[in-house]
């Protein structure tokens, strides 16, 4: 490549264009077009395109109908009937009982007794009253979920989209005089995304302190988190002065303590409570990400060994995969793929979508232990602070959860999990 | 490999009006950008508007609720089957199509951007494939992940172009979105999608196109806008900026020789990378 190679992008030339000669001077690190993986993807539906798609199906017309308490003999006149419904009545009826008032689980926690349907009535006053003169953020009560009128399949799993009620965006984007907002620090109102805020822009004195918590500075309990790569959390708890030495000397000993006990040996498991039996009590939890991992590399293990596997005189479908001509790179070359996948697209689609679901069975297995990691992470952790996962906080049980901020850019081949675990926790813990 | 985490002082608000050296000029610009936006109470109980809205005051969640089978079945064991058969069979249509769609539009866009002029009626094409790279796009640093996407029901041009083409290839008819037809049109052309008589009988596809890929139609607009929009401007940036790839006048100083082709350069940086971590 030259070294006068122009680089710049020109704004009169579609972003297309602009694409394939940047691309081109980076080695071709991107594909040239974006292609969707052969294991089907989710998509999303909502009521309105269900509807005339469940209406090609006599069975499923016929319980629409039954629906309706009405025979509508045309798709239009039924379309008119379900303009007024609640949204999500279609799919509370036919592909889901989430949401549906008519059997309420008094066994199962979390969506399934927390989700349900409001009729648009309902929707426009409860709109109108956050909307009010008279609203005050800071008594609103909301919890649970309401169903919207959209789901995502990928043929196998369903997941359903709702509003989240304990959450008000007026809140977040600021749409209420500052005075009337809780504070962001002390209440999940405005959001439990994963942004947080540098606490020194927030709390700037002792009275700040108990302003906010009611409490002195002395009281809380701190629990420091420390994001990493190897390590995906490595936390450390600052007790409150009580339990500690109440000298300030003692405290600072504490500091530096946090420091050096960041990298202590972690048991097969990956999460570790350490205590020291001295009069200084620590408290300290690392976990590292080869443990938490462990779900994810089963998963990848045994999709290796069903594309590398042979049955009798075929080709493995990881040769077939060798086979197909690249996306990217110098030779990149769409029109070769496109090619090569007509020749053997039938068996990587039987493969990857066989009708028993079994890669996606795999995948989902893989996804729900990845999560379970990632709770007793959260688990451990808030019991390190007094608490436990699910269970309210006790009023008397003061504590902040400090997390490391800083960025860093990973090069390993492993993603680095700290990020994801951090939004996880942060939505968890709020 | 490690970033190093640079201080920055901590944000000071004035908390007090009387500590503001400039008080009259404080005055207008807080009211301006901090003054709550009230929104308008709502009227009508219209179905998109009212969902809207909601979505204006509560964040969405994503409830993962198992198996398709499984919750069919609990809603109503009778239709369970069938709604399974449908949903599994739009999801495939719907895959397959859009992968078809993909392929189509990347033989297409390597066809034509191989040559170095553009003919006008390709450069219309691409603009309404993927919109225009702003200037504001090149300023804004690396803050393009965090661009709002704004998911509301409203399609834009792209989506309607999107679906009308992938109603197309499932259906086999001509689309009836003008843009479309431009481009199927194109392709015909190019040989790249067969000839279609314009007098040819319909065929009657199974599912309503306009339904299954109504969503579908958007999500590819906005793949392939952050794939070309917002990959040429992260290309542009890295080209330009700490790429070893790139020789700039700031690279020759670390001993980098602008006389020698790219990959030597690549190769010496490396090397002196690796010395200086042994």
């Amino acid at each position: 490549m030259p070294k006068d190679q122009d680089i710049s992008i020109d704004l009169n030339l579609p972003a297309i264009k602009n694409f394939m000669r940047v691309n081109k001077l980076n080695g071709n690190g991107w594909k040239t077009v974006p292609v969707s993986p052969i294991l089907r993807p989710f998509f999303t539906f909502s009521e309105t395109d269900l509807l005339p798609i469940f209406w090609k199906s006599e069975l499923l017309k016929r319980k629409m109908n039954e629906l309706a308490g009405h025979v509508y003999a045309a798709l239009g006149d039924y379309q008119e009937w379900y303009k007024d419904q609640a949204p999500g009545t279609l799919i509370t009826q036919l592909i889901t009982d989430v949401g549906c008032s008519r059997k309420p689980d008094k066994n199962s926690g979390g969506y399934r007794r927390n989700s349900r349907t409001m009729t648009l009535f309902e929707m426009k006053d409860h709109i109108n009253h956050i909307r009010g003169v008279q609203f005050d953020p800071r008594d609103y009560k909301g919890r649970g979920y309401i169903v919207q009128s959209t789901i995502r399949t990928d043929g196998f799993r369903l997941q359903l989209l709702s509003w989240k009620m304990n959450e008000l965006l007026a809140v977040r984007y600021k749409r209420f005089p500052e005075n009337k907002v809780p504070l962001r620090i002390a209440s999940p109102l405005g959001g439990t995304g994963d942004y947080l805020t540098e606490i020194r822009n927030v709390v700037k004195s002792q009275n700040d302190v108990e302003q906010i918590w009611g409490c002195a500075p002395d009281d809380i309990t701190i629990l420091g988190l420390d994001l990493g790569q190897t390590f995906t959390v490595a936390a450390y708890v600052l007790p409150p002065r009580d339990a500690a030495d109440k000298t300030v000397n003692k405290r600072k000993v504490l500091q530096t303590h946090q420091v050096e006990e960041v990298d202590p040996p972690v048991e097969e498991h990956g999460v570790e409570e350490e205590r020291q039996p001295a009069k200084e009590k620590h408290t300290t939890l690392t976990v590292k990400q080869k443990a938490v991992l462990q779900a994810t590399f089963k998963y990848r293990r045994w999709l290796q060994g069903q594309r590398d596997s042979t049955p009798s005189g075929t080709e493995s479908i990881a040769s077939i995969e060798r086979s197909l001509p690249a996306l990217r790179g110098p030779d990149a070359s769409v029109a070769n793929y496109e090619h090569r996948l007509q020749q053997v697209g039938d068996n990587l689609e039987k493969f990857y979508n066989k009708s028993s679901n079994i890669i996606k069975r795999h995948q989902w297995d893989s996804q729900k232990a990845y999560r379970a990691e990632y709770a007793i992470i959260t688990d451990k952790l808030l019991k390190m602070i007094g608490g436990s996962a699910g269970k309210p906080r006790d009023e008397s049980n003061k504590s902040i959860i400090a997390v490391g901020l800083g960025q860093f850019a990973s090069k390993n081949r492993l993603s680095s999990l700290h990020s994801s675990f951090t939004s996880f926790f942060v939505r968890k813990v709020q | 490999m490690l970033k190093m985490n640079r201080w920055k002082p901590p944000k000071i608000k004035a908390e007090d009006p009387s500590e503001d050296k400039n008080p009259s000029k404080k005055v207008p610009e807080t009211s301006s950008t901090k003054k709550p936006k009230k929104l308008a109470l709502v009227t009508s109980t219209d179905k998109p508007t009212i969902i809207k809205t909601m979505s204006v005051e509560h964040p969405t969640a994503s409830l993962d609720i198992g198996t398709l089978f499984t919750n069919a079945k609990r809603a109503s064991a009778a239709t369970a089957r069938e709604v399974t058969r449908v949903m599994e069979d739009v999801v495939r249509i719907t895959a397959s199509t859009k992968k078809r769609c993909q392929l189509l539009l990347g033989k297409y866009i390597e066809l034509v951007t191989a040559s170095p002029q553009l003919l006008a009626d390709d450069k219309t094409l691409l603009d309404l494939m993927c919109p225009r790279i702003l200037k504001s796009d090149l300023e804004s640093s690396n803050d393009n992940d965090q661009a709002v996407v704004d998911e509301t029901e409203e399609s834009s041009d792209q989506q309607k172009f999107y679906s009308s083409l992938l109603t197309y290839l499932h259906s086999n008819n001509l689309p009836q979105n003008k843009n479309a037809l431009k481009f199927v049109s194109r392709l015909e052309t190019l040989g790249l999608v067969e000839k279609k008589d314009r007098g040819a009988l319909s065929s009657l596809a199974n599912y309503p196109g306009t339904s299954l890929f109504r969503v579908a139609g958007g999500q590819l607009a906005r793949e392939l806008e952050s794939h070309y929009k917002n990959g040429a401007v992260k290309i542009h940036q890295k080209v330009k900026g700490s790429s070893p790839f790139f020789i700039d006048s700031v690279s020759v100083a670390d001993g980098k020789d602008p006389n020698r082709d790219i990959i030597s350069n690549w190769i010496a940086h490396k090397e002196e990378g690796e010395r200086q971590g042994a």
